[in-house]
């Protein structure tokens, strides 16, 4: 029956050679025996249940992902993420190196600046945001004849070279002669033994139980675990939904919104804020802050990832020349949970504009 | 013919044993070796007759005496205990103990100590000043009346840790006095050094005074200072924390040494003054900022030249070790 299984390798492992290290580690570990087919490596590794589900905030909501990688919504979050680019650059710990030094013309010195930007600006990629992936527990074939064949169950891995993590087929062959595809947790194991990732751990680190991370949380090394949680694990882990959205949400109650600007989780922070409609702080930190083009494409988002809402139809009903109040005051109006507070930094803000613009006039003239 | 040995004890008295010990002939006297001359001791000071170390007792002498179970009454003892209540024998003295960070270089010596700050003058304190001596040795004369006549010379250098420091080589009869010389000569001679971000040299370079050359290198922050103790000490009153220097030829040359560095602190061109001689940006790429190109100075006339400089002619670490900044004509692109 395992012939059946479509893999893109050859199966070429010696079969006797495999039985010997199989009940080489066989005897030492009961659990499960991995093998990589194309015979690159062949290794063991103990089951455990799969992690305890997050709170099931999502279940049956519709999907955000297809939402979120439209090119429209893209565009507005990478703009409301702003671009600091001391921020994005570091300082990150390195070995001690003496700087260098250039002597560059005007037009030299724009150039490497636009070349410089244009490597960093790939650190603001934004982590997709996804629903949690779904145990696939059913079978593929039941085969009794083979049950107790071993103590051990047996875990096939493609190795095929160039083949993507996402896409590589693992399956197991379980000591009752079920052959299924490995659970989740069995195949990151499985990726992280034939694909290591630098910054990626084979077990899941301390870090990110629940006691550590509210340590840390209360620390406020918000990207510290988001940037680790990314390194770790999968979008769809339902482990980086959990930890990201708490920490999404320690930011949003402590307003420590701009920690995240100018990373790559300002994004993700955004869309989690606007998908479950807890926005309004987000958009008074932008409010008080004078961004003004942000608060504007915050309530564009919010009018896109909720196209049904109240907000949505007076925002399709404003003129195409609207200012950014006029975005604001919608906003307000419709859905706003923070009124007066908003409706005071958008005046304060309003009259630093004036006071701001009366000067320049002033100097004009 | 045999002659018995007879001790000297009983012979001379205890006054001529002390002087010989104690005097110093008049000629002695006037080349100065009256001042180390031992102090007389008396030895019976403290002494309590009959009681020993071990604590033997004596009876009737330490102890009461007994006869059989009978006591005898003896009266002088009391007497004895009063007088023992006089003071024990002097102890030697003995200097008291340093602590670690605050002792020299090497043992109990002056070089790398530090000393205070400078005095006032006319109402200005000295804040936040310090003092360390860096060299303390006793220079000599000849002269037709006393022969060689000695003196202390010392070289100090002061300064408040911010860019601001000075030197100063003293000379008296007394160390303290010469300390204090110097220390309030540097004060007068103080020097204003620019420091990069306040941690470090501007630019490697290279500076020879005789037969003494230091290479100096600028380092990044967090790397401390590795170069000659002297050069250390003065690092850390000028306020500069990175550092690497490689002394070359006479090293031992504490005063050529000193004179060297603070020249080449001084010749330094500081970035500004790089971009304007060349009229070209100063851009600074930093490893833990992702080498971003930071402009670190501009050409004080607002716009830089349009020619570019050659990139391979252009070496900013060994920019400075020729005697004398390299030209600018080296490094245009000819059009």
């Amino acid at each position: 029956m395992a012939a059946s299984i479509p893999f893109r390798a050859q199966i070429n492992v010696s079969f006797n050679f495999c039985r010997k290290l199989i009940k080489q580690f066989a005897v030492v570990r009961e659990n499960q025996i991995c093998i990589g087919i194309n015979a690159k490596g062949l290794s063991t590794s103990t089951t455990d249940t799969t992690p305890s589900p997050p709170q099931s905030i999502n279940e049956g909501e519709r999907d955000p992902f297809p939402i979120f990688t439209e090119e429209k919504v893209q565009d507005l979050l990478s703009k409301i993420t702003g671009f600091d680019i001391l921020k994005i650059a570091g300082p990150h710990k390195k070995p001690l190196e003496t700087p260098k030094y250039k002597l560059l013309t005007d037009a030299e010195f724009r150039r490497e600046m636009t070349k410089a930007k244009q490597r960093l600006s790939k650190r603001l990629q934004i982590p997709p945001y996804m629903n949690p992936r779904k145990p696939n527990i059913t079978p593929l074939s039941v085969d009794p004849d083979l049950a107790h064949f071993d103590t051990s169950s047996y875990v096939f891995t493609d190795v095929t070279f160039g083949i993507k993590d996402r896409d590589r087929s693992v399956v197991i062959r379980e000591t009752d002669g079920t052959l299924r595809t490995a659970p989740w947790d069995v195949k990151d194991r499985m990726n992280q033994i034939y694909n290591p990732r630098e910054g990626k751990e084979y077990l899941k680190p301390q870090m990110f139980q629940e006691e550590h991370l509210e340590r840390m949380i209360a620390e406020k090394k918000y990207v510290y675990i988001l940037d680790r949680a990314c390194c770790q694990f999968e979008p769809d882990d339902p482990d980086f939904i959990r930890t990201t959205h708490r920490v999404y949400k320690a930011v949003d109650a402590a307003g420590d919104h701009h920690e995240l600007r100018s990373t790559k989780h300002f994004g993700s922070l955004a869309f989690y804020l606007i998908w479950y409609k807890m926005a309004d702080s987000l958009l008074l930190d932008m409010l008080n802050r004078d961004l003004a083009s942000d608060c504007q494409h915050l309530v564009t988002l919010y009018s896109l990832l909720h196209p049904s809402s109240p907000c949505a139809a007076s925002l399709e009903q404003l003129p195409p020349d609207a200012d950014v109040a006029a975005y604001v005051k919608a906003y307000i109006e419709t859905t706003s949970t923070l009124r007066s507070e908003l409706e005071l930094a958008l005046q304060a803000m309003e009259d630093a504009r004036k006071s701001s613009n009366r000067k320049v006039s002033d100097a004009a003239a | 013919m045999t002659r018995s040995y007879s001790s000297f004890v009983g012979r001379v008295s205890a006054n001529q044993l002390w002087d010989s010990n104690t005097s110093v002939s008049n000629a002695g006297k006037k080349r100065g070796r009256g001042r180390n001359t031992k102090k007389r001791v008396d030895l019976n000071r403290g002494q309590k007759l009959g009681f020993g170390k071990s604590g033997l007792v004596y009876p009737g002498l330490t102890g009461p005496a007994l006869v059989g179970k009978k006591m005898l009454n003896i009266g002088e003892q009391r007497e004895s205990r009063v007088q023992s209540e006089a003071p024990a024998v002097e102890k030697k003295r003995r200097f008291p103990k340093i602590p670690a960070l605050q002792r020299g270089y090497s043992g109990r010596k002056f070089p790398g100590t530090s000393i205070g700050p400078p005095d006032p003058i006319n109402d200005y304190e000295f804040e936040g000043f310090d003092t360390r001596v860096l060299e303390y040795k006793m220079v000599s004369h000849m002269t037709g009346n006393l022969g060689r006549k000695m003196r202390v010379s010392a070289l100090v250098v002061t300064g408040n840790g911010k860019g601001l420091a000075g030197f100063a080589v003293a000379k008296a009869p007394m160390g303290k006095a010469a300390l204090r010389k110097a220390k309030n000569m540097a004060a007068q001679r103080l020097q204003y050094f620019e420091r990069y971000n306040d941690h470090t040299v501007f630019h490697n370079f290279a500076i020879k005074e005789h037969k003494t050359t230091l290479f100096v290198q600028k380092m990044p922050k967090g790397y401390g200072l590795r170069c000659h103790r002297v050069l250390k000490t003065i690092c850390q009153i000028i306020g500069i924390e990175d550092l690497y220097v490689k002394t070359e030829g006479r090293t031992g040359n504490i005063q050529n040494v000193t004179k060297a560095f603070f020249r080449g602190l001084m010749e330094q061109e500081t970035h500004q003054q790089l971009a304007d001689r060349m009229q070209l940006n100063v851009v600074e790429y930093r490893p833990e900022l992702e080498w971003l190109p930071l402009p670190v100075a501009s050409p004080s006339i607002g716009k830089s030249r349009e020619e570019p400089i050659k990139e391979e002619a252009f070496d900013f670490e060994n920019m400075y070790y020729e005697d004398g900044k390299v030209t600018f004509d080296d490094f245009i692109v000819k059009q």
